[in-house]
């Protein structure tokens, strides 16, 4: 076993990712550009003039050529400013990210938590029993589950949880749009769950806790199906193997050679599933459940504003926040990227191999 | 005494197949096999791949269940065994698989791969019980931190009997121990197996396809052909004596024959038969040179030739004659 070399190789993918964020920050600057649309109206109030749009158009820069725009950009990227928004009254892209961060990275948290507690189990036993009875049903699970659209499945689970049985709040975190008006919360990490709890505010966090259950059902049911999946296909490929058959054949108990020699055999699929899981969760899988339950402030929110799709502090909509965009994709960039690396440390934790 | 005895033993698969599975076909792996085995003696089975040999061991091994037949280990049946019983079984029935390096968990180092078994049925797991294991298969200390991929094909097989010596098992079986390994290892290794034996008295079940490597070893075999024996006796019956013209043909391609016979009239045509629509009759008798018109219809039954030789052929009396007359020329 050599460190260094283990240190190396995380570092060589720490340095990867550089190359991902700066190639994510060009396709999506370009990208960006290509549909016709002028930010500066979110700023020019009602009915504005030609002069005035052009003039505005004129003080951000938006009228020197599409390069020079890409330059300034990685320059200003670089000297750490994500640069400011026009959706919402020109506050400075970075924070805004951030503050959303933490309720969205709990969603996404809670959501992978759930798939692999229960996805990994049900694919364990859904390879044991290839072909039988269950391993049908799991099959036919997994396959409704990554294919039902989660708007339709969060609008279903209010319906039944929160109109007709009544047990769960429909939306919005503590179930009121008042509730933090009544139940402040004081900032630690960000997230409200998190915090409620840290600040020992018992009552507030079961509330949350509660509006919480269904959007993270709705979130979990994809990675869910996924994860049986995944661990199914691998599991099964790990039990085919010869040193399996040996170990059955000095006695290990079924359970062990299960749980013990395939999953470990099976894990590194598994782990960069979870990885991805997480960084998926957080941040694009948010976008609708944040949305059919009101969950503000979120990841989910600032991505349809600044497509123009959503809210903005101006009521108006329907132009690209540039800026906004591109600063969503640096940090859905690196939250995949570092997510990726993540599973990288833990392939090599499991399996000492890779590091030698 | 005889430490083994299977009887009858049966292993036939369903398998479904047509639209929505409707159409089953039933394959033999393994149709009637019976044979004994004496403690301290290695018993040989030979067979070209397919022939059932190795379904047979795992059913042995109690990998797999077997269909119908029975099972008996130091008189004692155990074709059900479950639980405990079973456990405690596998701890006298280690098996040696052909593929080394694939039957070593490539996560695991030496040291525990080593200790799993021992691990396994509660035993002293103490890092003395490696040391010794590795010792007899004429390993190093210096292996024990080493992972699977490091090992050489021959170190590989060591370890994985080393593995199965942890228990002190009454018997191992070997299917195919040698095959994936090089000439000079191959025999290295089957100078092993007669080592322990003699030091340990282990008996060993020997499944191999080839002859060289039964002969090296085995007191006794017995010849199987798809999913049946077809020919069994003691070493020097059937490499001396043989029967049965699938015997002849093994013994041919192998040059076993005497100086100076001509083996090419004992070969076989063509392929073994796929398992899934077997010949009517003797299975043998559309390969077979000695094949009349009985062997259209009816299997052969396994006949006594005498101390303990038996032979499944219809015309066994003409091929030992053409052997007879081979020789003479």
């Amino acid at each position: 076993m050599n460190d260094l070399n283990v240190g190396a190789y995380l570092v060589k993918r720490a340095l990867l990712t550089v190359v991902v964020v700066i190639g994510t920050i060009t396709i999506t600057f370009f990208l960006s550009h290509v549909v016709p649309s002028n930010p500066v109206i979110l700023l020019a109030g009602q009915n504005p003039t030609p002069e005035q749009i052009a003039r505005l158009t004129h003080e951000y820069g938006l009228d020197e050529p599409l390069y020079v725009q890409f330059l300034i950009y990685l320059r200003q990227v670089f000297s750490g400013n994500l640069g400011i928004s026009f959706s919402f009254s020109l506050q400075p892209v970075l924070p805004l990210v951030l503050q959303t961060l933490p309720n969205s990275m709990t969603l996404g948290a809670l959501a992978t938590l759930l798939a692999i507690v229960v996805g990994i189990p049900l694919g364990v036993e859904s390879a044991r029993r290839t072909g039988r009875k269950f391993d049908s049903l799991m099959r036919i699970f997994s396959v409704s589950s990554v294919a039902l659209p989660q708007f339709w499945l969060g609008l279903i689970l209010q319906l039944i949880f929160a109109v007709y049985l009544g047990i769960l709040p429909n939306a919005s975190y503590g179930g009121s749009l008042l509730f933090f008006d009544m139940h402040p919360v004081k900032t630690v990490t960000g997230s409200y769950l998190i915090d409620s709890l840290l600040t020992g505010n018992f009552v507030t966090f079961v509330a949350i806790a509660k509006s919480m259950v269904l959007p993270v059902l709705t979130l979990a049911l994809y990675p869910i199906g996924l994860m049986i999946k995944q661990t199914r296909s691998s599991v099964m490929a790990a039990l085919s193997q010869d040193y399996i058959r040996t170990a059955r054949a000095y006695g290990i108990k079924e359970r062990e050679v299960n749980y013990r020699f395939a999953l470990k055999n099976a894990l590194p699929p598994i782990i960069v599933t979870a990885a991805l899981t997480f960084a998926y969760s957080s941040t694009l899988g948010v976008i609708y459940v944040e949305e059919v339950f009101n969950l503000a402030p979120g990841l989910g929110f600032l991505l349809r504003s600044s497509t123009g799709t959503g809210i903005s502090s101006t009521g108006i909509s329907g132009a690209l926040d540039y800026q906004l965009i591109l600063g969503l994709a640096i940090v859905v960039g690196i939250f995949y990227a570092i997510a990726n690396l993540v599973a990288d440390a833990l392939q090599i934790y499991f399996d000492r191999r890779i590091a030698r | 005494m005889s430490l083994l005895k299977v009887e009858q033993l049966k292993k036939h698969y369903i398998m479904k197949e047509g639209l929505f599975n409707r159409k089953k076909v039933e394959i033999r792996a393994v149709d009637g096999v019976s044979f004994e085995v004496r403690e301290g003696t290695t018993y040989g089975i030979a067979g070209e791949s397919g022939s059932g040999k190795s379904t047979l061991c795992m059913c042995v091994a109690r990998l797999l269940e077997p269909t119908s037949g029975k099972l008996y280990f130091d008189g004692k049946e155990y074709t059900h065994a479950k639980g405990e019983e079973l456990r405690r079984l596998r701890a006298e029935i280690q098996m040696v698989f052909q593929n080394p390096l694939s039957s070593l968990d490539p996560h695991m180092v030496v040291k525990d791969i080593v200790l799993e078994p021992v691990r396994a049925q509660g035993k002293n797991d103490d890092e003395s019980v490696a040391l010794d294991a590795l010792e007899k298969v004429g390993l190093s200390r210096s292996v024990m931190k080493m992972y699977p991929h490091e090992l050489s094909g021959g170190m590989a097989q060591r370890v994985a009997i080393a593995r199965a010596l942890t228990l002190r098992p009454r018997m191992l079986i070997l299917d195919e121990p040698t095959s994936a390994l090089d000439a000079s290892m191959q025999a290295q290794v089957l100078n092993l197996f007669n080592e322990l034996q003699r030091e340990m008295k282990i008996t060993y079940l020997l499944v191999s396809h080839d002859l060289s490597v039964i002969g090296h070893m085995c007191d006794s075999m017995a010849v199987m052909y798809a999913g049946r024996i077809v020919e069994m006796g003691s070493y020097d019956q059937l490499f001396y004596e043989p029967s049965h013209p699938y015997t002849l043909a093994l013994l041919a391609s192998a040059r076993f024959l005497p100086e100076g016979v001509n083996g090419d009239k004992f070969a076989l045509r063509g392929e073994m038969p796929s398992p899934r629509n077997p010949p009517v009759g003797c299975t043998l008798h559309p390969r077979c040179p000695f094949a009349t018109d009985v062997c259209h219809v009816n299997y052969p039954d396994l006949e006594a030739l005498g101390n303990g030789h038996f032979v499944a052929c219809h015309n066994k009396k003409n091929v030992t004659e053409a052997l007879e007359i081979a020789r003479r020329i």
